[in-house]
């Protein structure tokens, strides 16, 4: 029998609005369609406003998770206008904040993995395993996340020298457990059972979809901007593109556990190596043009166009987000499988709605505005004072 | 580097080229007709083997234009490849048919800029509401936005 389900737009077991309508037939999946829109929030628009220098504050927060990773793309279009060379030492800061970033990124993918399979146990584990990260993100920047630490030419903040035996004998303690992961997906029968073979996405596949970072790793392309286009510190150290050519889910699984190994080993040695020096070249004019910047985020290449016409603002900033490459892969990866997969398979490109989207209300027979900025302000005070009445404070 | 890059790129393309714009060793742009678009981005994409990065649009002075970000990740290089038109209602071939991981971003740029793509297997609403008004594009330029003004005291 054939139906249809919907997963989303909002649904409870979802932390981001989006829809999913898998066609099943039976328990197999026979078509997928994704809908995506309902969390836009019109941050290119917003940036055309905003001077160079305020920007990385804002696509700091088109996502939670890979915060780093956006500001990094931007600065580095940004850079590319104006032909500027960073600091060494900056370029160093840069990477230490953007692995340890990929770090508890991975931990968090492999807890909701665990989680997605019914595998609590994983989820518990990964997340403990996660919070010393974020320590360690909080006595470098000051913050578990949103670091704002970069700037077009360099750097906000320097690195604080007498922080870094602390941070190296935690890297060591997350290492243990990153290697006991690695372990447990590499033996579990279980796991196997559950990801081998599942999900499968072929290199042509990749191809056309232009599929990104683990996902496309684990397909047997060992596509990595930091590799393939250099930036930061990746070109002055010495690491590892981590591709397996498994093409399932499983393969983005050892993909995303043996990065983050690469990424301590990436950390120790900038902590090692980092010279002393200047951490901001000074930028202080960008001139007409257009610059291109990309990072490899946790979930892939963050991709940044930005268009300068002399002004102190950009007339034109486009950001895309891996998800948004990677996301419609689903209908190679879902189509055929059975329907109780189809939730590790979507998880398994470790999607991120936020960031794939970048509100007004408005009025749907009028067109009209119905809510502004101080509208909702107003409403969410309301609630606020509602909720405490509620509860009696 | 860039140099034998170039230089594949202009032989297999020909005079479809109109200007090549090398704007540092990694970052090269390429201006072409928009009747040659889709010809190019065969060459690009599937001749040469380049990743699909994605596409910006903008309103420009005179019109409209499109890039297209190719990354040959190989070769260290992104290759942007630009079709402008002065048209206000503006229309350019879909690659769509050839790259599927141009498909979002092309209905992204019809819901936002007002571009249409002929011959895109799917042009539905991508960002935009259904209920959003027709005709309207948040990222064009001169729209007149409502409670934007302020009274001065």
């Amino acid at each position: 029998m054939r139906s249809i389900v919907p997963i989303g737009p909002f649904h409870p077991l979802q932390e981001e609005p989006e829809l999913f309508r898998l066609h099943v037939d039976g328990e197999t999946v026979v078509d997928i369609d994704v809908e995506i829109g309902y969390n836009h929030r019109g941050i290119e628009k917003v940036s055309e406003g905003k001077t160079f220098d305020q920007v990385p504050f804002l696509v700091e927060r088109i996502c939670g998770i890979c915060s780093t990773s956006h500001p990094i793309a931007y600065v580095q279009a940004v850079e590319d206008i104006a032909q500027v060379e960073v600091p060494e030492r900056a370029r160093y800061i840069r990477t230490i904040i953007a692995e340890l970033e990929r770090l508890h990124s991975h931990l968090l993918w492999v807890g909701l993995a665990g989680h997605f399979l019914g595998y609590n146990t994983v989820f518990m584990w990964a997340w403990k395993y996660r919070e010393p990260v974020l320590d360690i993100c909080e006595q470098l920047t000051g913050n578990r996340n949103n670091y704002a630490m970069i700037k077009p030419g360099g750097v906000r903040r320097d690195l604080d020298k007498d922080r870094f035996p602390d941070v190296l004998a935690c890297l060591d303690e997350v290492e243990e457990k990153l290697k006991m992961l690695a372990g447990a997906v590499t033996d579990d029968p279980v796991l196997h059972a559950r990801l081998k073979g599942v999900g499968v996405l072929t290199q042509d596949a990749a191809h056309d979809y232009g599929a990104l970072g683990p996902t496309v790793r684990a397909s047997g392309l060992p596509l990595d901007v930091r590799r393939d286009d250099p930036y930061a510190a990746y070109d002055l150290i010495d690491w590892d593109v981590v591709s397996v050519p498994e093409c399932d889910v499983y393969g983005r699984a050892v993909v995303r556990v043996l990065e983050s190994l690469e990424s301590v080993r990436i950390i120790r040695e900038c902590l090692e190596q980092m010279p002393e020096g200047e951490i901001d070249a000074n930028l202080k004019e960008i001139p007409p043009g257009e610059g291109i910047g990309h990072a490899e985020a946790p979930r892939g290449e963050t991709f940044h166009y930005v268009r300068s016409d002399g002004t102190n603002r950009p007339v034109r900033h486009k950001a895309r987000a891996p998800t948004y490459m990677n996301l419609p892969t689903c209908r190679e990866t879902v189509v055929g499988e059975s329907i109780t997969d189809a939730t590790i398979i979507l998880a398994s490109v470790d999607p991120c709605y936020s960031c794939t989207e970048r509100t007004g209300v408005y009025d749907a027979s009028t067109g009209r505005k119905r809510l502004d900025g101080k509208e909702l302000v107003r409403l969410s005070q309301q609630k606020t004072e509602r909720l405490r009445r509620e509860m009696g404070r | 580097m860039s140099e034998k890059l170039v230089s594949e790129i202009r032989q297999r393309l020909g005079d479809k080229v109109v200007d090549l714009h090398v704007h540092s060793p990694r970052r090269v742009y390429i201006d072409v007709a928009p009747g040659d678009l889709f010809a190019t981005a065969t060459v690009l994409f599937s001749g040469m083997g380049a990743r699909y990065a994605i596409a910006s649009g903008m309103q420009t002075a005179d019109g409209f234009e499109v890039l297209h970000h190719f990354a040959f990740d190989s070769e260290h290089c992104v290759v942007s490849v630009r079709v402008r038109t002065e048209s206000a209602d503006p229309e350019f071939d879909s690659i769509a048919p050839l790259i599927k991981g141009a498909e979002f971003i092309e209905r992204e740029m019809h819901d936002l800029l007002g571009i249409a793509f002929r011959g895109h297997p799917n042009p539905e609403r991508l960002i935009l509401s259904h209920d959003w008004p027709d005709g309207v594009y948040p990222l064009r330029r001169g729209r007149p936005w409502e409670g934007r003004v302020r009274k001065l005291i």
